[in-house]
Formats: structure tokens, C-alpha cells, sequence
């Protein structure tokens, strides 16, 4: 036990864990209800950027509308909450079950084709959802939503450590995933598929696994989004929160763990600056998160992130192999 | 050493931050107007009374959403600016989004705005619905959906119309013109139903409606928004006998559904439509061969006869010589809403304005009988604090470009052509 | 004529529509006769020419050149919404505004190659496309305000027989579909610079050995599939109405039918754009027109599963890798 905390937590890293702590903890004492609703957006963040990153940053299968997974959370809770009557664990495992439909069907795809035909089944299918979402109006409640029973309303500063666990139950779920012998067959799949299937590695199956763990991670991060708004709306299946969650982890850095953690400081940004701008800007902000994540991921492909890594020695190795074409 | 005094440190700063949460006691801001500056008999000035709207300024709905801002901008000035001595003033805030109306709502609450009232699309009112008891801020909703208010409220009013009642009416006054104009009782009227699936809480209520007055829907055909193509839906109308054509449609599919009817010559015996789009302008763009004898089920507009509501001329001509193009119900509906506010404040002291319970109970003690309110409806909740005096719709008819109201007879400006020669 | 000697009677699906409380027997559709069929395929043929030249420009793109764009819709729209406004607010005559167009798609297509798509990473190139995709969506909404935006024009209807029309604006669309794929493929087969294209695309450093300059080519090749979707816009634009979203719901059907016909097909996509065109108007006369996109996006999820080469392709390894 002594030998793992070591291993993680040297003291520069625990100092640093401790103190973020304080700062994390001591928001809700400023109740300020603003600044708790934009650290709760944050931190939801956090947790569906890791889920983006455990599927894309990890495992190479790159989702565009990870939204879908998102909005299937939501529309699972709200679902069986309002019209089944389900409780509310019931309903939370309702969306899970939705989103483990959905995942399996986009993770049979993305065992069979490559990078570009996964990408155009995964559009397919969110088009179908989010059709279906607006014309199933006796399912769905179309495009005025389903409420939320007003007992389930939780004061903002429950919501806020709720979301805070989440994050960081996410945060170290990815981690230990990423150093778990599951997480390294993960990483072959993005690196060298080939190479892993030459060895052994069942990489059809280890595919199919990544996309239904981080579907699930995503359900949860909906479930909590249908709490937190207390209704749903075909909204939550939008390109834009999906534009969201992949710039968050690109811009953080793909493939890190602390890398969502960097990326929701634009997303915080958004949410202070909102109300100050004049509001003919609002589009504004979706062309600025478009912009960031063009050039982040033109230009830096490592994130921010990368900043606070030590530069491995550069014996072009790396470059070579960033510029070879996967299909 | 080092390293033992600087885990100390941060352990320390943990728990203090600890020690800081605990005092807190959960709820409310630290920025609220504390009521100490509105004492009575201090003769201070008191600040100008808030009333937020959150509405679509950019996004998919600007239109409407500035038609909110516009019509509530209005009320405030026709008022003067100021009630009972104290001024009141609007605050508008942008909420293109679910998510982003939310994120204003705290704001604009975060400032110390205590009374809102719906925007455009009244798209986050169900989540307000359930939040603004604990938060105790009154909220007017002009939200049309059946099921918002899910039990008792001291804060949150439905003021608006219900989409039951709408539906079931748009049906009734239907039923009524085939009974009328067609010399066709309900249980023989035949109808095409069309509509665009995105209404589809409209259409729940008028097939309901439908089924108890026995009237058959020969055509029924819904089909998603982003629908380009018509003709398939338009050749089986044509092929079909009916007498009634009852088109549910928004602005986006409802204009290339009218001209793809126009260029295959094809025009229904009677179209009686329901949804906005029928009264906009932008559908009398169109032209008047194919507006013409068109009619239409929707809330009060501003267009009602002169003498029906209290205002309503002066509404119509000022807000057309501000903003320079002729009112719609929106914006009629904003005024209504920022009205009620004035009527309920008007019952109490400027100095209990602050007080967000005093106002709250002076929204639902409101008795307003029909007409006293620019906007014709009258205003008195029941226990669930929906609006019972919201329930009169009107009929319009497309005659020469102009929409005229043509029913009820107390509202009316003219009679309808049915038949239109 | 037709109908009385060939008056076929349909009964369709009488679907009970079963809800809680009622129960309303509507019949769907009720003796439609052959000439209705008649005109609702004849509309689908059309439209369906359209959408194939449309998806044939993104089954180039993608088949072909293996650039993943998804800026295509946004693209496509973006054009639609200047030639409105160059020809309806701006009020420049038409002869001008539709080489201006051209120019700027093709200007266009040059800067999205030079800046994006040199990182030759699938993934890179899929995420920062859609990011330009929303990038465009919201410019225009910025710029042009989110309203629908409609040409107004009425089209005439060309009366085969009295019963019978097909409209004039859409045949002529289908046609100059027709021309210009033909047009296209003649390019690629004919000429020079046709050559060189196909032959980067086949074996790009055996190309570069026989001298040709392969990633100027390559520009030029993407630039020209922009210009196929300018010229997709401003047919689209006399039929339809243009919203920012419009982009979405185009490149959703383009998909449909560049897998269906095979990525890097172009006569294949114009095929399987009409056949598109047929089905998905024979769906919302038979079975209603909410079941249009669900039917048609599972059908394309089905064929992503059985078929990702092509329905009418053979075989080959092209989907298939890791």
C-alpha cells in the first residue's frame, strides 16, 4: 500500500492535490450561486472529457458526436423518472442501458471499418437519435421535454460535490484504466493495431470495450446533467457539446489525464465573459471554441499539457511517426 | 523537513477552507439587496424595481425572442416608467440555449433580479419551474406545455395559455366552420392533417379532439422539420376528398409547403391553420393568391377589435412607430406579462417591493376579468397557479393581405368569407 | 386518361393508431392512383440527381483524394447563402454572381487543403473539419442571422400528360446534374490534368517519380471538388430554402449514398443519389413522412454493416483496415 502511494503521490504531487483541494472545497463557501453553477458545468466537463479521452485519447477511435452518449444519459433518467415511474436508481440504469444499446451498436461498426466509415455511422446514428428524440413526442415529450419530479431538486452546492466526486472518480478510473494491462492493449489499438494483432492482442473485442466503458462514463456524466437542468431537451444530443468535449480534451491534451482539467479553463472563460459581451456575440463563442480546437490541434497537437511534461529526448523518431498516415 | 512542514501548510489551508464551508448555511448570495435601504418613512430613493426576461436574442429564434424584448420594453414605457412613485425597469439577458438561459438565470439572480418573466421559446422553464421555490424569485411563464407545473407553487405562475386548450379549440372552431359555413355536421367533417413533428404536443391534444367529435382525418401526415421535399405529402392531398385542410407547420417548412402547393396548382377547400407561422409576415410575403382566405386559430392578437381590451389600439400604433413593423402576438404576450407585474405591484407599498414573498402573493391574489389587460385574457390562478382566464383564442382570416379577426363575435373586426371565392 | 384506364387501387397499412385513452382508425392514404405514383417518383428522380451530384463531390473528396471533410455541409450551405444574398439583397446580376462563386469555392477548397489537410492524420482531419463545420454554421448565423432564406422562385410545371408534371426548375436541375458529372468524368479521363489526378491517387510516389508535382495536384483536385459543390449550391438554392442547419441534413444523405455506391465512385453516387431520391419519396407516400429519415438512416446503418463497400461494388479492401 506504502509502495503505491509513493509511487503516485510523491509529496510535490500531494502538496499540490491537498491545496487544490482547499481551492475546490472552498467555492461552495463563497456561496456564490454563480460561481457554482459555472464550476458544476466545469467539472461535468471534466468527467465527459475523460470519457472522450479514454475512447479517442487512449484508444484511438476517434468519436465526433460524443454527445449522443451524453444525451442518452439524460433522456434515460428524465424517461424513467417521468414516465415509468422508475426510481431513481432505476432511471440512472435505464440510461445506462440506452447507452450500452447505442455503444454496442457504434462499437460493432467500429470493429468492423476503419477510422472514417466508424466517424459516418456515428453521425448516422446521432441523426437518428436526435430525429427521433424530436418526433417521438409520447416517449420523448419532443422539443418541450419531460420534467423532473420537484422532489429530486438538489441545492446547488450538493449538485456542485457531486459533480466534483464524479470528476474525480473519472479521473482516477482513467488513470488506473490507462495503467492497467486493459489500458495498454487500449494504447496498442491507437498506436500500432497491427502490431498488436500480430501478437495476440484480441483487438476487436478490446474496441468494442473501450467504446461501451466510455459510453458508460458519459451516461453517467447525462444522468447527473438531467439532475442538474431538471428536465431534458433534444438540445443535449447538439454538435456543440460535442464541439465542447473534444476541444476540452484537445486543447488539454489527448491522452492525459490532467488534460480535461486544462481544457475546461476555456469553457470557464466562456461562462465568465457571458453577460459581459454584448449579446448579438453569443454564436461568437462557438466560433472561438471551433477556432481554439483547429489550432490546438494543428499546431499542438499535445495540448497544453505538454507544457507541464518533460520533454523526452527528441531523436526524430517522434516526429516521423506523427506525420504517418492511419486510415 | 521540508517536506513534513509543507504538508503541515496545505493541511492546515484544507482545513480552514473546511472550517469556512461548514459556517455557510447553503443558500441564497452574498450580493441580495438587503431590504435595509427600502425601509418606509426614511424618505430615501429607492433603486429602480427589476424585472428580468431571459430571452432569444441570437440563435435560432431572434425573431421572436426580439419581439419579447420589444413588446416588455413597451410596456414599461406606456406605464412611465415608474409605479406607485418607485421606477421599475426591465433587465434582458440572452439565452440562445437551454444551458445558456440557465447560466443567465443565475446570474441575473447573482445580481439580485427577483422577478422574471419567460422569453421567447420559454425554452428552461421547466428546470425554473422546480428551482424557484427554493429561491424564492418570481417567475411569470408564458410556457404553453400542459404538464409544467408539477404541484403547489407560492412563486412560479403559468400566466400563459395552455397548448390543450389551444389544440382542442383550433378543433372546436374547426368543427364550427364546417357546422357553419359548410352546412357539415362534425361527425361527417373530413380533414388533412398535416404537421411538422416538432409540434407534435400541439397535435396530441387535436387528435384527442378529433376522435370524441368523430371528425375522420382522411390525410394525416407528419413529417420532421428539416423536410425540403413536399410533393409526396402534397400529391396525397390531392388524391384525397376532404373539406377542411388544418396544416400545423413552423416557418421553416410552412413557406416551401404554400409555394410548392402554388406551383402544382393545387388549393385546398378551406385552410384553417394552427400555429404561429399563419399569422407572421413573412407568410403574407408570399402574396395574396395564396394568402387570401386563409384562416387561422392563435392567442389574442394586437389586431382585435379597438374597443375589445383596455390599450390595445395604443399598443398596436406605438409599437409600430417605434420599431417599425406591425406587432404579433409575442410581443403582445411579453407586454401582458410585464402588465400583470404592474397591476400586482400597483397593490403595494414600494417599500414591501423588495419583499419577494409580498409580491408573490399579490401575483396570485390577481382578479382580472377578460379585457382589462391590453391583451384581452383575464388573469385568476387556481391551486396550481395556472392562469383560468387564458383560455379565449381567436380566429383570423387572411383578406387582401390583411389578417383580420373574424371570430370570437365580441373580438371580432369582420365576418369570414367560407368558402373563399 | 390514365385514370380511368389504369386506375390501380392501393390499400395501404391501415395502421391503428392505438393510444392510451383512444382508439382512432385512420386509413393512410387513401386510392391513390397510378399518375400520383407517376409524379412522386418523377420528383424523387430529380431530387435524387441533385443529391447526387452533391454526394458525388464528397464521394471524391473521401473516396478518392482520402481527405475526410466534414465542412462539406457547411460548405455547401455557406454557398447557397451568398448566392441568395448576392442575388437577392446585394442585387448583382446573376451572370456575375455565379462565377464569383465559383472563385470563392474554389479559394475555398485551396485554403482548406493548405491549412488543414496537410496533417495526413485521419483523425486529426476529421475533428478539425467539424470543428470548421460548426466554425461556419455559427459565422453564418452571425453574420446573416439564423432566418431561412428562400429565392422565391415558382416553378413552372412541365405537364407531360394532364395528370403528370414534372417541375421545370427540377428537370432542368437533374439534367445539368447529368451534364456536369459526365462533364467531370471526361476531365478526370481525358485530359492532363485529369490523368495526373488519378494517378496521384492510385500510387502518389510513383506519380512523383514520373515527374508529377503530387501535392500541387492534390490541391488542384480538392479545389475542383469544391467547385462541384458550388455549383450543387446554386441549384439547391433555386429549390430550396437555405438554413444554417441545412448543411447537416445534406451531408447525412451524402453519406448515404457514397457508401451505398462506394466511396471514390462518381457515376456510382449520381445512381444511388436517384435511387435515394425513389426510396425516400416512395417511404413518405407509403409509410408516412416521419418514418423518412429514421428508415433511411437505419437502412444506411445496415448497409455500414453488411456492405461498407458498396452495394454495387465488389469487394475490395478499402473499408477494411485498422
Amino acid at each position: 500500500m506504502k509502495g503505491i502511494i509513493q509511487k503516485y503521490f510523491s509529496t510535490k504531487r500531494l502538496i499540490l492535490l491537498i491545496i487544490a483541494m482547499a481551492i475546490l472545497i472552498f467555492i461552495p463557501a463563497l456561496e456564490n450561486r454563480r460561481l457554482l453553477n459555472i464550476a458544476i458545468i466545469a467539472l461535468m466537463y471534466v468527467t465527459l472529457g475523460e470519457s472522450w479521452n479514454l475512447l479517442s485519447g487512449m484508444s484511438g477511435l476517434f468519436s465526433i458526436n460524443h454527445a449522443l452518449f451524453f444525451g442518452l444519459g439524460t433522456y434515460g433518467v428524465t424517461f424513467g423518472l417521468n414516465k415509468l415511474g422508475f426510481s431513481v436508481l432505476g432511471s440512472i440504469l435505464l440510461g445506462l442501458a440506452m447507452n450500452l444499446v447505442a455503444a454496442t451498436i457504434v462499437g460493432y461498426i467500429g470493429t468492423k471499418l476503419s477510422g472514417l466509415y466508424f466517424t459516418m455511422a456515428f453521425i448516422g446514428l446521432w441523426q437518428t437519435v436526435y430525429t427521433f428524440s424530436y418526433q417521438f413526442f409520447s416517449i420523448t415529450g419532443g422539443s418541450l421535454g419531460l420534467s423532473m419530479p420537484r422532489e429530486l431538486l438538489l441545492s446547488k452546492r450538493t449538485l456542485y460535490f457531486i459533480a466534483l466526486i464524479m470528476a474525480i472518480a473519472s479521473m482516477i478510473f482513467y488513470q488506473f484504466i490507462r495503467r492497467s494491462r486493459l489500458g495498454t492493449n487500449f494504447v496498442a489499438l491507437k498506436e500500432n493495431p497491427d502490431l498488436a494483432n500480430a501478437l495476440g492482442s484480441n483487438i476487436r473485442g478490446y474496441r468494442f470495450l473501450s467504446t461501451i466503458i466510455s459510453a458508460c462514463m458519459a451516461s453517467f456524466a447525462g444522468s447527473f446533467y438531467a439532475f442538474y437542468m431538471m428536465t431534458n431537451n433534444p438540445e443535449v444530443f447538439s454538435g456543440i457539446i460535442s464541439l465542447k468535449i473534444i476541444m476540452v480534451v484537445i486543447v488539454g491534451g489527448m491522452g492525459h489525464v490532467f488534460g480535461p482539467l486544462l481544457g475546461i479553463s476555456f469553457v470557464i472563460m466562456d461562462e465568465l465573459i457571458r453577460g459581459m459581451m454584448p449579446s448579438q456575440f453569443a454564436p461568437f463563442s462557438v466560433i472561438i471554441y471551433g477556432f481554439a480546437l483547429i489550432i490546438m490541434a494543428m499546431v499542438k497537437p499535445e495540448g497544453l499539457i505538454s507544457i507541464f511534461k518533460k520533454k523526452p529526448k527528441d531523436n526524430g523518431v517522434a516526429a516521423k511517426q506523427s506525420k504517418k498516415a492511419t486510415a | 523537513m521540508k517536506k513534513i512542514i509543507a504538508l503541515t501548510l496545505s493541511l492546515l489551508v484544507l482545513i480552514g477552507s473546511l472550517a469556512g464551508c461548514g459556517n455557510s448555511d447553503g443558500k441564497g448570495t452574498t450580493e441580495t439587496k438587503s431590504t435595509e435601504t427600502t425601509e418606509a418613512g426614511t424618505g430615501k430613493e429607492y433603486e429602480p424595481y427589476k424585472i428580468s426576461m431571459i430571452t432569444q436574442l441570437t440563435g435560432d429564434n431572434t425573431f421572436g425572442g426580439n419581439e419579447y424584448k420589444n413588446g416588455a420594453e413597451l410596456a414599461i414605457k406606456q406605464l412611465g416608467g415608474e409605479i406607485n412613485g418607485r421606477k421599475i425597469e426591465m433587465v434582458f439577458a440572452d439565452g440562445p440555449t437551454q444551458e445558456a438561459t440557465l447560466a443567465e438565470f443565475e446570474r441575473l439572480y447573482n445580481n439580485g433580479s427577483r422577478a422574471f418573466v419567460s422569453g421567447y421559446g420559454c425554452i428552461a422553464d421547466r428546470a425554473f419551474a422546480s428551482m424557484v421555490d427554493e429561491m424564492e424569485a418570481t417567475y411569470l411563464s408564458l410556457a404553453w406545455d400542459a404538464d409544467l407545473i408539477q404541484g403547489e407553487s407560492d412563486y412560479f405562475f403559468r400566466i400563459g395559455a395552455n397548448v390543450t386548450d389551444f389544440a382542442k379549440g383550433a378543433i372546436e372552431q374547426a368543427a364550427k366552420i364546417g357546422e357553419d359555413y359548410l352546412k357539415i355536421p362534425a361527425d361527417e367533417l373530413k380533414v388533412a392533417f398535416v404537421y411538422n413533428t416538432r409540434l407534435a404536443h400541439v397535435m396530441e391534444p387535436m387528435k384527442e379532439k378529433m376522435a370524441e367529435l368523430g371528425i375522420e382525418a382522411v390525410v394525416f401526415e407528419g413529417y420532421p422539420t428539416d423536410t425540403k421535399d413536399f410533393v409526396p405529402i402534397i400529391t396525397k392531398m390531392q388524391s384525397a376528398e376532404y373539406d377542411i385542410f388544418i396544416p400545423l407547420q413552423g416557418v421553416t417548412d410552412g413557406t416551401p409547403f404554400q409555394k410548392k402547393m402554388f406551383e402544382l396548382n393545387y388549393t385546398p377547400p378551406v385552410t384553417f391553420g394552427a400555429g404561429v407561422y399563419y399569422d407572421t409576415p413573412i407568410f403574407a410575403e408570399l402574396g395574396d393568391d395564396i394568402t387570401n382566405g386563409i384562416m387561422t386559430q392563435s392567442y389574442t392578437t394586437p389586431y382585435i377589435a379597438d374597443d375589445a381590451a383596455a390599450g390595445i389600439k395604443e399598443f398596436r400604433e406605438e409599437y409600430e412607430q417605434i420599431y417599425g413593423h406591425a406587432p404579433l402576438t409575442h410581443a403582445l404576450q411579453a407586454y401582458g406579462g410585464v402588465y400583470i407585474y404592474a397591476k400586482a405591484l400597483e397593490s403595494l407599498d414600494p417599500a414591501d417591493w423588495d419583499d419577494t414573498k409580498k409580491v408573490a402573493a399579490a401575483v396570485k391574489a390577481l382578479d382580472l376579468d377578460f379585457g382589462e389587460l391590453p391583451w384581452y385574457w383575464g388573469v385568476k390562478f387556481d391551486e396550481l397557479n395556472s392562469n383560468t382566464r387564458a383560455n379565449q383564442f381567436i380566429t383570423n382570416q387572411w383578406i387582401d393581405g390583411k389578417l383580420e379577426c373574424v371570430y370570437p363575435e365580441n373580438l371580432k373586426t369582420r365576418d369570414a368569407i367560407v368558402p373563399w371565392k | 386518361m390514365l385514370n380511368e384506364e389504369m386506375q390501380v387501387i392501393f390499400i395501404f397499412i391501415e395502421r391503428k393508431r392505438h393510444d392510451e385513452f383512444f382508439d382512432i382508425f385512420i386509413v393512410q392514404g387513401d386510392y391513390m392512383n397510378l399518375s400520383a405514383y407517376i409524379n412522386i417518383i418523377f420528383n424523387g428522380i430529380c431530387i435524387g440527381g441533385l443529391y447526387g451530384l452533391t454526394s458525388s463531390a464528397w464521394s471524391f473528396q473521401c473516396g478518392a483524394l482520402k481527405f475526410a471533410n466534414f465542412a462539406y455541409g457547411a460548405s455547401l450551405m455557406a454557398t447557397m447563402y451568398l448566392t441568395y444574398f448576392g442575388i437577392r439583397e446585394w442585387n448583382i446580376p446573376a451572370f456575375i454572381v455565379m462565377p464569383l462563386i465559383l472563385i470563392f469555392n474554389f479559394g475555398l477548397g485551396m485554403l482548406m487543403r493548405k491549412v488543414l489537410l496537410k496533417n495526413e492524420n485521419r483523425g486529426t482531419q476529421i475533428i478539425t473539419t467539424m470543428a470548421l463545420n460548426l466554425i461556419i454554421i455559427n459565422l453564418v448565423t452571425f453574420v446573416f442571422t439564423g432566418f431561412p432564406r428562400d429565392m422565391a422562385l415558382l416553378e413552372k410545371r412541365l405537364y407531360i400528360t394532364e395528370t403528370i408534371s414534372i417541375g421545370a426548375t427540377q428537370f432542368t436541375a437533374f439534367c445539368l446534374s447529368a451534364v456536369i458529372l459526365i462533364g467531370f468524368n471526361t476531365f478526370l479521363k481525358k485530359t492532363w490534368t485529369g490523368r495526373a489526378i488519378r494517378s496521384v491517387v492510385q500510387n502518389r510516389d510513383a506519380a512523383t517519380l514520373m515527374g508529377i508535382q503530387s501535392e500541387k495536384i492534390l490541391d488542384q483536385a480538392f479545389a475542383l471538388s469544391y467547385l462541384l459543390i458550388g455549383i450543387s449550391g446554386m441549384l439547391l438554392i433555386t429549390m430550396f430554402q437555405a438554413e444554417p442547419n441545412y448543411g447537416n441534413y445534406i451531408q447525412t444523405i451524402a453519406f448515404v449514398v457514397c457508401v451505398s455506391a462506394g466511396l471514390g465512385s462518381l457515376s456510382g453516387a449520381f445512381g444511388t443519389g436517384i435511387l435515394v431520391g425513389v426510396i425516400s419519396a416512395l417511404i413518405q407516400t407509403l409509410l408516412g413522412s416521419q418514418w423518412n429519415d429514421i428508415v433511411l438512416f437505419g437502412l444506411f446503418i445496415v448497409i455500414l454493416l453488411v456492405r461498407p463497400n458498396g452495394i454495387f461494388v465488389s469487394k475490395k479492401n478499402v473499408a477494411k483496415t485498422f
